[in-house]
């Protein structure tokens, strides 16, 4: 009689367990996936680059735009500049916190614009409105886009080696990567520029296209119960 | 039963049968016809007595040696039983062994049918959230309207008045100059 008393209660305390742990293992199933391949791309951004790997590839950024430096500086200019570039990455260091404020800006701008473009696209599909110029320029717009945020992304980069490099040691490196930021900051500002402008002469008038053509349907919606009416 | 009891039993009998032994000896006294009447009851009751005496005369068998044949019978036939249980005992343990091994069988295979149905469960209703989630996303793009077109400019008007490439990238902030170079 103990025994059966034995097994009816362990039975019973093991069956609740049967019941929830399969359902706990299926749903822990795709937390722990995401958490692991949340980990692994954060080890793979910022743990992977040790100190030496970073001064290995800023060596590499500097040699490389040394090569492309076409005017070779003189001797006179070389003085000039170890004497006076730690004043000059100061100023460096405050335009990079500008550069980050800009960036942050920008992308809730540029996410906001095709947010809004998108949604308005999806409406006017529901309404049956001919959207397939607009697709189009979306999709050239978010090109635009990506475009303006690699070349910023390039340009910080590039206004970080200026700020961080020995440049007492290297001032011809210090010059070449002070001429590539000067030729970034103006790919950036001409991605920006173009991407206001497409937004202003592109996009705009297809909006009023379209519009025109929902005014010219609500019209016709309007009119039509009144013709209705009129037979009847 | 009674035809064979003799006077001299009958006082021994008497806190048993405390009604019964006047009227059997009434016809040799006097052998009217008019107990009779009494007489043909008299069988019935004794009957009706046996019938519920047996029963009773089979526990008490072992105590009292004095009883008649009748109540002797039964003590062999309570002994029989008895030596034929050894004999059943080996099957009746083995089902006693097996007893257990089938309640654990069938507490697994209701756990693995709880598990199976637990698990069902849970991934119907996972599917079911996840089409509510996407008939609600659908059911929220309305249709376009002009207002809603208008709206779409001016906000796109305004966001993009926020930005000022003229400053935000202004090129001389890495002019010589600037950078006192």
């Amino acid at each position: 009689m103990k025994s059966r008393i034995k097994i009816a209660l362990s039975t019973g305390l093991l069956m609740p367990l049967f019941v929830v742990a399969p359902v706990l293992a299926v749903d822990g199933t795709d937390t722990t996936q995401t958490t692991t391949n949340t980990t692994t791309t954060e080890q793979t951004t910022d743990d992977k680059k040790t100190d030496a790997q970073k001064q290995a590839e800023l060596i590499a950024r500097l040699e490389k735009r040394k090569a492309e430096l076409k005017t070779k500086l003189t001797a006179v200019e070389q003085k000039r500049l170890q004497t006076k570039c730690k004043g000059g990455q100061g100023s460096v260091k405050s335009l990079q916190a500008k550069i980050n404020g800009t960036e942050t800006s920008r992308n809730q701008v540029y996410t906001n614009l095709l947010d809004r473009l998108n949604n308005l696209q999806s409406k006017l599909d529901a309404k049956g409105a001919n959207t397939a110029e607009l697709k189009t320029e979306i999709t050239t717009l978010q090109t635009k886009i990506a475009a303006f945020k690699t070349d910023l992304a390039t340009y910080k980069q590039t206004v970080s080696d200026l700020a961080i490099m020995d440049c007492v040691a290297d001032p011809t490196g210090f010059k070449a990567t002070l001429e590539d930021a000067r030729t970034q900051l103006k790919t950036v500002r001409d991605d920006g520029v173009a991407i206001k402008t497409y937004v202003n002469d592109t996009i705009k008038p297809t909006l009023t296209k379209i519009r025109a053509t929902l005014d010219t349907t609500k019209t016709e919606e309007s009119t039509k119960p009144t013709t209705t009416t009129g037979n009847n | 039963m009674e035809d064979n009891q003799t006077p001299s039993e009958q006082p021994k009998a008497t806190p048993v049968m405390d009604v019964q032994p006047p009227r059997p000896q009434a016809p040799v006294s006097e052998p009217t016809s008019a107990p009779i009447v009494p007489d043909s009851s008299a069988p019935s009751e004794v009957s009706s007595e046996q019938v519920v005496e047996a029963p009773a005369e089979e526990a008490p068998a072992t105590e009292n040696d004095n009883v008649t044949d009748s109540a002797d019978a039964p003590a062999p036939a309570t002994a029989e039983p008895a030596a034929a249980t050894p004999l059943v005992a080996t099957p009746a343990a083995h089902q006693a062994h097996k007893a257990p091994v089938m309640a654990i069988v069938t507490a697994l295979i209701v756990a693995i049918a709880l598990a199976v149905v637990a698990v069902y469960a849970y991934m119907a209703q996972q599917n079911k959230d996840d089409k509510s989630t996407t008939t609600t996303t659908q059911q929220t793009t309305s249709k376009a309207t002009v207002q809603d077109v208008d709206g779409t400019t001016k906000a796109i008007d305004q966001s993009l008045n926020q930005v000022n490439d003229s400053t935000d990238f202004d090129t001389n902030s890495l002019s010589d100059s600037s950078l006192s170079l």
